[in-house]
């Protein structure tokens, strides 16, 4: 089993050691696990240009380090996202990653559950995780919004199982990943 | 009035968005007392100039396409940067225009904008969301110059009593979600090649073949 660890934390540390502490105890089972943080990364907005769609397909037109990413990401079994909460949802560095998620898609419209979608390039895509840090002021109705958008960025790559907050405990977090 | 407006297509002057927030601008600078400045967020070195002119403003509109059920991380940076505001009458409205029809996609999003709002001291005044915004670009006007009406009355009323109506706003929302005849007929002319037919255009232009479309580059074969 291959976990891909994105870590798109650019705040305080706390966030770093609960990641941390959630690869070594992965580590520790029968699982390979790769992981990066997206703040050291060079990551630039999607311009909405669709060179991936009808230009270079899958293939994105601004060369920086997403494809890499991508690369790990559509060939591991589950990708966890860890994310801090800013101003109420997740932060822009993770936002501005999962943007670039589009070459995944193709161009053409399909229907999902009644919902219009893009249909999918690949044949499989890694389950997916979220965790979100709350911030001092967080309320349960800002994680519930968090989860909503988490559910819909399921709904288009075919994965989400579950979205948590940092106040998981860290082996429940690992029970979870190894059960997908 | 002074109306501010922050356009967070990552498209800048190019985008669907600022194409139909330009009719909702024509409509609000009708009334002669009232002015607007657009600002591209897409210019990042610019986001510090543009941070210091938001206690300008009687009203800020942020309008961004709607990038994965969400504003493009671009907006959600400015958001992060952007000062609790001095005066609490200071009105924030925004505007999304989205890809796919349905307004399902926002219900959570209009919570969470009515919430930032609040934690950022505006008064919240309202979300308007078009979907199938790209019919500006990809479809023969006819298709688009019914709301792009609604838009300048919208932008007309906000000039002339400083608020939405939401009665435009809720037309300007449907369909929340596809009825399954309209379903129906979609899958139908998704079968005949309708649906994609900008999209094969698209790829003709560029010279690529409907299989070189399917390509699957990032895995090794």
């Amino acid at each position: 089993m291959i976990i891909l660890v994105i870590n798109g934390n650019d705040g305080d540390l706390s966030l770093d050691t609960y990641v941390q502490s959630y690869i070594e105890l992965l580590k520790t089972k029968d699982i390979t696990v790769k992981s990066c943080n997206l703040r050291e990364l060079f990551i630039k907005q999607c311009t909405g240009c669709c060179a991936c769609m009808v230009k270079t397909p899958g293939i994105c037109a601004l060369k920086d380090d997403q494809q890499l990413i991508l690369k790990d990401y559509i060939s591991s079994d589950a990708a966890i996202i860890f994310a801090p909460l800013r101003f109420g949802f997740i932060n822009a560095a993770t936002k501005i990653f999962l943007d670039r998620m589009f070459p995944l898609e193709l161009p053409y419209i399909d229907f999902k559950n009644g919902k219009m979608h893009h249909k999918l390039r690949y044949e499989k895509y890694p389950k997916m995780g979220f965790v979100f840090r709350p911030e001092t002021d967080t309320d349960n109705e800002d994680i519930e919004l968090n989860r909503i958008y988490a559910r819909h960025l399921g709904d288009y790559y075919n994965g989400l199982v579950f979205a948590k907050t940092t106040e998981t405990a860290i082996q429940e977090l690992v029970d979870e990943t190894i059960g997908l | 009035m002074k109306l501010l407006v922050f356009n967070g297509s990552p498209r800048k002057g190019k985008s669907n968005t600022k194409k139909i927030l330009d009719h909702f601008l024509r409509g609000f600078a009708q009334n002669s007392n009232n002015s607007f400045e657009m600002c591209y967020l897409m210019e990042e070195d610019k986001l510090q100039f543009y941070l210091e002119k938001l206690n300008d403003a009687d009203v800020i509109l942020i309008g961004f396409p709607l990038y994965v059920t969400s504003m493009p991380g671009i907006v959600k940076r400015f958001i992060e940067k952007m000062p609790k505001n001095p005066d609490a009458t200071r009105k924030i409205i925004f505007f999304i225009q989205s890809g796919f029809p349905e307004s399902y996609q926002v219900d959570y999003l209009e919570h969470y904008l009515s919430k930032l709002a609040k934690r950022l001291n505006y008064t919240y005044s309202g979300m308007i969301f078009k979907g199938m915004g790209a019919s500006v670009e990809i479809m023969p006007e006819i298709f688009s110059s019914a709301f792009l009406r609604e838009l300048y009355k919208l932008g007309e009323h906000l000039g002339n009593t400083g608020s939405l109506n939401n009665k435009v706003i809720n037309h300007l929302k449907n369909p929340v979600k596809l009825p399954i005849p309209a379903i129906v007929f979609y899958k139908l002319f998704i079968r005949f090649g309708i649906v994609d037919s900008f999209t094969y255009q698209q790829l003709k232009n560029n010279g690529i073949s409907v299989k070189e479309s399917l390509s699957k580059p990032l895995i090794s074969v």
